[in-house]
């Protein structure tokens, strides 16, 4: 609507080298303070909120143009680079070519301990049930006017994995980046407060109070052969799933092989740090003013609660599916750990069954579902980004 | 309309191949459980001699350096009777086990930088 005022603005602001803020970009330094406030002093997942929050500030400064492109001109028919471009323009293809998130995929491999769910492999289909939510999501931003590629990514907020989210998004809707990772993170944070009311009214209390068997021993063999399975398998179902799936897997097995001690820690420290750094800011840049403040990033925030209730909804309700398969022997309340924020949502199916039965641990029940949701949202975007891509 | 349905057809189609996928590991799973299980009952019976004369080596070995370690005992009971605030008499030290590092290298070269530079 102020488009042409706005462009005005940008051309005088070329032309002079004055700085001239827009309202709106003063609007988004103001959210920009609020989010490094979230991050800081609520300690909302800060280790991404942070970098995000301060990229978006750095993107919405008018003069800096930190996120400019290079820009080219013709002389004598030769191609001649004029200006050279912002630094963040040059991190952020890190992430507009996919680099970022598989690379964050295989810290977080080394991290994982994939034992609970070689354990007890049947908590894959929990991990799988906990998807609904990105289906769900998708379903609805569909109805609210959004096109395909831009409900897939909305939908993958769901999955509650922040690089999934990136990944598909940066490929299927990169315009949207910025809300998109904004609302994943933020309710990522916010699990420990909308998972328990939703897992309370989908059970009874005798359901909760289930105590689960203790988890087998699970040989170094097995743990070593899962993520090479789980790679050839995946990867041949479903192709456009490989780089997440591969490289979580990859660090995975640097971590279970215990030859390669140095590459794994490198992996799950100062690797994983470093293109968190990177892939915060840069994506935290995308969220200009002229993106970020249009009803379609409220829609994007509401969507995303609600994807993030489905799956919680999804991973509970097949809980109870299997509670009565099993003739009580597993706690539907491991379910809702099945959306992938790994450990977060474990722990809050261990705090809400230890409140039913202070003697129930259900931490290591949950970590199957929990891991299994990480390879389940993978899979879940490799499928939207084959269907959309 | 034409939405809806559409959608549908993603919603049933994607979370089907979701579980195809994740039944289809289950399955994987159990067969490599079954598998190894069958190999590591052998390798358990191979190895079990082996252990045990590690465990008896360790103890000659501990044997040897219990005189060499009774410095490093009366130190440590010390470091801890401090830091507990106790008297070293309340404190009975069975054991002392060196726990291998666990910090990455680069955090620890980084330490002994700032150690360097700083002191």
């Amino acid at each position: 609507m102020n488009k042409p005022f706005i462009e005005v603005i940008f051309d005088f602001i070329q032309d002079s080298g004055f700085a001239v803020i827009t309202w709106q970009q003063a609007l988004m330094l103001l959210i920009s303070w609020f989010l490094i406030y979230l991050a800081i002093k609520k300690k909302y997942e800060p280790l991404l909120l942070l970098p995000i929050a301060f990229g978006m500030m750095l993107a919405n400064l008018p003069l800096a143009g930190l996120t400019a492109e290079p820009q080219y001109e013709m002389v004598d028919g030769q191609m001649k680079l004029k200006q050279i471009g912002g630094l963040l323009y040059y991190l952020y293809q890190g992430v507009k070519l996919g680099v970022y998130p598989p690379l964050i995929f295989l810290g977080i491999g080394a991290m994982t301990d994939f034992g609970p769910l070689i354990a007890n492999p049947s908590s894959l289909l929990l991990g799988a049930a906990a998807q609904l939510g990105i289906f769900a999501a998708f379903f609805l931003a569909r109805l609210l006017g959004f096109d395909n590629n831009a409900a897939a990514s909305i939908g993958i907020i769901g999955g509650a994995d922040g690089p999934t989210a990136i990944f598909l998004t940066s490929k299927l809707k990169p315009e949207l980046l910025g809300p998109i990772a904004i609302a994943a993170y933020s309710y990522m944070a916010l699990i420990p407060m909308i998972q328990p009311p939703i897992m309370r009214v989908l059970t009874t209390k005798k359901e909760r109070q289930v105590v689960m068997k203790q988890l087998r021993p699970v040989s170094k063999l097995e743990k070593v052969l899962f993520p090479i399975v789980v790679t050839v398998v995946g990867s041949l179902i479903v192709p456009s799933a490989a780089p997440l799936l591969g490289m979580l897997m990859l660090g995975n097995l640097f971590r279970e092989s215990f030859v390669v001690d140095r590459l794994s820690k490198t992996a799950q420290n100062e690797l994983i740090n470093i293109i968190t750094i990177f892939l915060g800011v840069t994506v935290g840049a995308t969220a200009t003013a002229e993106r970020f403040l249009s009803p379609d990033t409220l829609k994007i925030i509401a969507l995303g609660l609600l994807a993030f209730a489905f799956s919680t909804a999804g991973g509970v309700l097949f809980g109870k599916v299997m509670y009565w398969a099993t003739k009580g022997k597993i706690n539907p309340l491991i379910g809702s750990a099945g959306v992938s924020a790994v450990p977060m949502a474990a722990r809050v199916s261990q705090v809400v069954g230890q409140q039913e039965n202070p003697s129930n641990f259900l931490l290591m029940h949950a970590m199957g579902p929990n891991v299994a949701g990480v390879i389940g949202s993978a899979i879940a975007a490799g499928v939207l980004l084959n269907l959309f891509g | 309309m034409d939405i809806v349905l559409d959608s549908v057809k993603v919603m049933v189609l994607g979370m089907g191949t979701v579980f195809v996928v994740l039944i289809g590991l289950v399955f994987i799973i159990k067969a490599l459980h079954r598998l190894t299980d069958k190999s590591a009952s052998k390798a358990e019976q191979v190895f079990e001699p082996a252990q045990k004369s590690d465990a008896v080596n360790n103890a000659v070995q501990l044997q040897e350096r219990v005189e060499e370690d009774e410095e490093l005992v009366a130190v440590i009971a010390a470091a801890v009777a401090a830091s507990l605030h106790r008297s070293t008499h309340d404190i009975v030290v069975r054991s002392i086990k060196r726990v291998p590092a666990i910090t990455p290298i680069w955090n620890r070269v980084g330490r002994q930088e700032q150690i360097v530079t700083r002191l």
